[in-house]
């Protein structure tokens, strides 16, 4: 009996070595071009502050050539059949249009195509033919085809005349496969802060996103590590918790989970590169609760972040320099402080296409979209039998957590599938 | 030919007639009729009125809607406090039946019944969705070479749940409507912050007030504007004495003409500075607004 | 009684549900942090919920709570959607009964009754409006004495008259030491 699990990120990829591991076979299907996830676009973890491609390159290569693992990327799943033990899945295949590790990268240097790079969060280029980022997998190029030109108009094949392995005639195609069970692990999105417009996301370049000061960070970034805002290095930096977290305005209550911590830390690398500062960080309440984070939270604190209480309310500009405005609720007074870059530290929201699937799958979504759970007590498990959740799918949660909660999927998976087996 | 009721208010007919007066000739240049709303009050501000008795505040405010609601018409304001007041009052009798219940109770010794068929509109609201751009835009006759820093106003938009014209946040409808007369609507700092006067504030404290209006128009200078155009009689007052009396308490002078949006708009259409009352405001209107 | 059961008593037209949104106030600040009265005065939205909260009577007689110029911001953002602003609004209907209402109030609240308008026309006014083309005297309760009447009857009904010291003799306030 075979086993499918959907998305490649962190939970997706544990549940499907973990299955693997056990003797079953396995489908992978990911929807991007590589395995890896939003993690691959996180530096370092917290509260430990390992870099993060150190534990996910080998993860990713370990699935990329696990003998029982089959993976599918640029896939989506179409429909699922029948029950527990006995599925029939419906998988639409896209084409990649190059062969798996084809890299030379000729190609990209004669495409003409430059559209913003989804993977650096905008903050850089790539090409129509490219690839996905350093240590993508499967490794090599793609063409992504709603930005090509010959599949726009015809109009160009450069690519092809620099090399030989390009094939424009691929086309999609849809598979139908049979598994056991079935880990939902399809992971989640960043917050849109323009539904916050009182941040003026969109209007001011020194106003980003706490996944675009990832990329910064990120010695394979856009800058090489360097964090540069408007061609300079910020002198002055506020974080802005709780964007599109705890806000029923944009109809998301909940907490998010992970944005008290991995602000912490992206101050914490904040201070490293630059010892001289000012950095703030705008909260409301302080949710350290994993472990080892109070204790982090406390060395953020002493590398001299100023915590202050009082959630970001507005930012404008003043002449050259944005200025935030929020109240001190400790003190009681509001204030403005100017700062040449504000991070947002936007939310968990659950994956774009995530109704369409529960519609697929047969599978339930609560008030915000995020899977639901069988019940607090079996909570990797659906209503529907044989389905599992695992990750950020399911609700907000760290690396770590996702990890887990791929794992305990994968048991349940394991188990339910050896009993069908028997 | 589309026929409205007019709700004054105070302000417009009692201090600013010109916004009367100019309503009224925009309006019927494009087929629109306004007939009086007889027996009118104050509507009562909802600010002011309504943090005094609410309950005193909602049965004046209802009188005024039950006015027009039994003339068949549906009413307009040329005041964002009137709109305040007037729509949300409509709205609340609209979803509850026992406010409705209970004010029908307390009117009808005068012989008044609400019954909820009219709708409360802002001007803003016939310009944009009556009338609408394409036709202001054709109706220039005396294009505005100007910039011009637009005032919203609160009450206007929010709360916006209520008032249904979508985000409080970026607003374009009164720069649209600026801009149909030719004129440029420049963006300034504190373009969506409250003029000062609302909620018995410019009644009751008037220095804070006008340290409202003075920060507005200190981030108003900063980007070279020839004049502010509002929506509402009561920031107009504000926005146009307010100058007066900014000058006498902290010694700054602005010198900035104010017009409400259907005075720009008559002077896009021809019409004269006298005819739309702009010579009777406080503050001056400048060469560019003088036709 | 307490506080709130005052205040949802005093608002109840806003309804009991608005009064009662400032429980779930997480005290994060983004109304004070956007109040562009709390950047002049002393008027702090979050405080005042928090001392809702805590059914605190002290804030009756702060001043500070007539510096709303009930601009809606806070109320437009608020996580939690607090209705900040019709709560003010409630809450200051309890500082009036309990005579917490300023001369110069006291006086605009006069005027309606009085005229129908809280700024009536004088004579200046009246020869503008001659002057643009428009009836000297607005169709308003200026013209129509019976409409003043209705309002004046509304007044007497609801105390109005009495919570702000109307004197129907003089026509002017009573004399009433300010709290």
């Amino acid at each position: 009996m075979k086993g499918l699990v959907i998305g490649g990120g962190v939970a997706g990829l544990r549940a499907a070595l973990d299955i693997a591991n056990a003797g079953f076979d396995i489908y992978l299907v990911e929807r991007d071009y590589s395995i890896g996830g939003r993690s691959a676009q996180i530096t370092k973890s917290y509260p430990d502050l390992t870099n993060i491609k150190d534990v996910l390159k080998p993860l990713m290569e370990e699935v990329y050539n696990h003998e029982r693992i089959t993976l599918l990327t640029n896939s989506e799943v179409l429909g699922l059949e029948g029950e527990a033990g006995n599925f029939k899945v419906k998988i639409e295949k896209k084409p990649r249009y190059v062969p798996d590790g084809e890299s030379c990268e000729k190609c990209i240097e004669v495409c003409p195509v430059e559209v913003p790079n989804e993977f650096n969060e905008g903050l850089d280029k790539r090409k129509a033919i490219f690839v996905p980022f350093s240590y993508a997998v499967p490794d090599g190029c793609v063409i992504d085809e709603t930005n090509c030109l010959h599949f726009k108009d015809g109009s160009c094949s450069r690519c092809k005349e620099v090399c030989d392995g390009i094939n424009f005639d691929q086309k999609a195609e849809t598979i139908e496969i049979d598994v056991g069970s079935v880990v939902v692990a399809t992971g989640f999105d960043p917050f849109d802060p323009n539904l916050r417009p009182e941040l003026a996301y969109d209007k001011y370049d020194g106003v980003i996103t706490s996944l675009e000061l990832e990329r910064l960070l990120d010695d394979d970034g856009p800058t090489g590590g360097k964090v540069i805002i408007n061609g300079e290095e910020p002198k002055s930096i506020v974080f802005a918790h709780c964007i599109g977290s705890r806000d029923k305005k944009v109809d998301n209550p909940y907490c998010s989970r992970i944005c008290c911590m991995y602000t912490a830390k992206e101050a914490y690398m904040l201070r490293e590169k630059l010892p001289d500062a000012n950095i703030t960080a705008c909260y409301i309440d302080m949710r350290a609760f994993g472990k080892g984070c109070e204790e982090f939270y406390e060395e953020v604190q002493k590398k001299q972040v100023l915590y202050r209480r009082g959630v970001a309310a507005e930012v404008y500009s003043n002449g050259g320099n944005l200025v935030l405005r929020a109240e001190d609720t400790l003190l009681s007074e509001p204030y403005e402080s100017t700062a040449d870059m504000i991070v947002l530290a936007v939310g968990v929201e659950p994956k774009e296409g995530s109704s369409e699937l529960a519609e697929n799958l047969g599978i339930k979504m609560d008030e915000y979209g995020f899977f639901v759970e069988k019940n607090m007590y079996d909570p990797v498990e659906t209503e529907k039998e044989g389905i599992f959740l695992a990750g950020c799918c399911q609700g907000p949660k760290d690396i770590t957590d996702s990890i887990l909660q791929g794992g305990a999927a994968a048991a349940k998976a394991i188990g339910l599938m050896g009993r069908h087996s028997n | 030919m589309k026929e409205y009721a007019y709700f004054l208010g105070c302000i417009t007919p009692n201090r600013y007639p010109g916004i009367e007066a100019a309503t009224m000739k925009v309006l019927k240049n494009f087929d629109i009729e306004t007939r009086d709303l007889n027996g009118a009050s104050c509507c009562p501000a909802p600010g002011v009125f309504g943090s005094f008795d609410l309950n005193t505040w909602l049965l004046i405010a209802a009188r005024n809607v039950t006015l027009a609601d039994m003339m068949g018409l549906d009413v307009y304001v040329t005041c964002n406090g009137c709109y305040g007041s007037l729509q949300e009052a409509d709205h609340l009798l609209k979803e509850r039946p026992d406010l409705k219940d209970w004010v029908n109770e307390n009117l009808k010794d005068e012989g008044l019944e609400y019954k909820g068929n009219i709708e409360v509109k802002h001007i803003v609201e016939l310009l944009y969705d009556d009338i609408g751009i394409k036709r202001l835009k054709e109706a220039v006759v005396a294009p505005l070479d100007v910039k011009i820093g637009a005032h919203y106003g609160c009450h206007f938009l929010k709360p916006s749940a209520i008032r249904g014209h979508g985000s409080s946040e970026r607003p374009t409808i009164l720069d649209e409507l600026i801009e149909a007369t030719g004129a440029k609507s420049i963006d300034y700092k504190d373009k969506l912050m409250c003029c000062g006067a609302g909620g018995g504030v410019r009644t009751r404290d008037l220095e804070s007030s006008l340290t409202f209006t003075k920060q507005k128009f200190e981030s108003m200078k900063k980007v070279e504007i020839d004049a502010t155009v509002n929506t509402c009689a009561f920031c107009h007052l504000q926005m146009d004495r307010g100058q007066v009396e900014i000058k006498e308490m902290f010694g700054k002078e602005f010198n900035m003409p104010v017009l409400f949006i259907t005075q720009l708009i008559g002077l896009s259409m021809g019409m004269s500075t006298e005819e739309l009352g702009l010579d009777m405001h406080s503050m001056p209107m400048t060469e560019k607004f003088i036709r | 009684m307490s506080l709130i059961e005052d205040v949802e008593e005093s608002g109840w037209v806003l309804g009991k549900d608005t009064i009662d949104s400032i429980y779930a106030c997480m005290q994060c600040g983004k109304c004070t942090g956007s109040c562009p009265s709390g950047r002049i005065t002393g008027y702090r939205t979050r405080v005042l919920m928090n001392k809702l909260q805590s059914g605190d009577k002290s804030i009756l007689e702060d001043p500070d709570i007539w510096l709303c110029t009930t601009c809606y911001t806070c109320y437009e953002r608020c996580p939690r959607e607090v209705k900040t602003t019709d709560v003010i609004r409630a809450l200051r209907n309890v500082a009036a009964k309990e005579g917490y209402m300023s001369k110069a109030h006291r006086a605009t609240a006069m005027y309606v009754i009085k005229t129908g308008h809280a700024v009536p026309i004088n004579d200046a006014t009246k020869k503008l409006r001659k002057k643009l083309g428009l009836s000297e005297i607005p169709p308003t309760t200026h013209k129509y004495p019976e409409a003043l009447k209705a309002i004046q009857a509304i007044s007497k009904k609801m105390k109005f008259d009495k919570l702000v010291g109307f004197d129907w003799n003089t026509m002017n306030l009573e004399e009433r030491e300010e709290k």
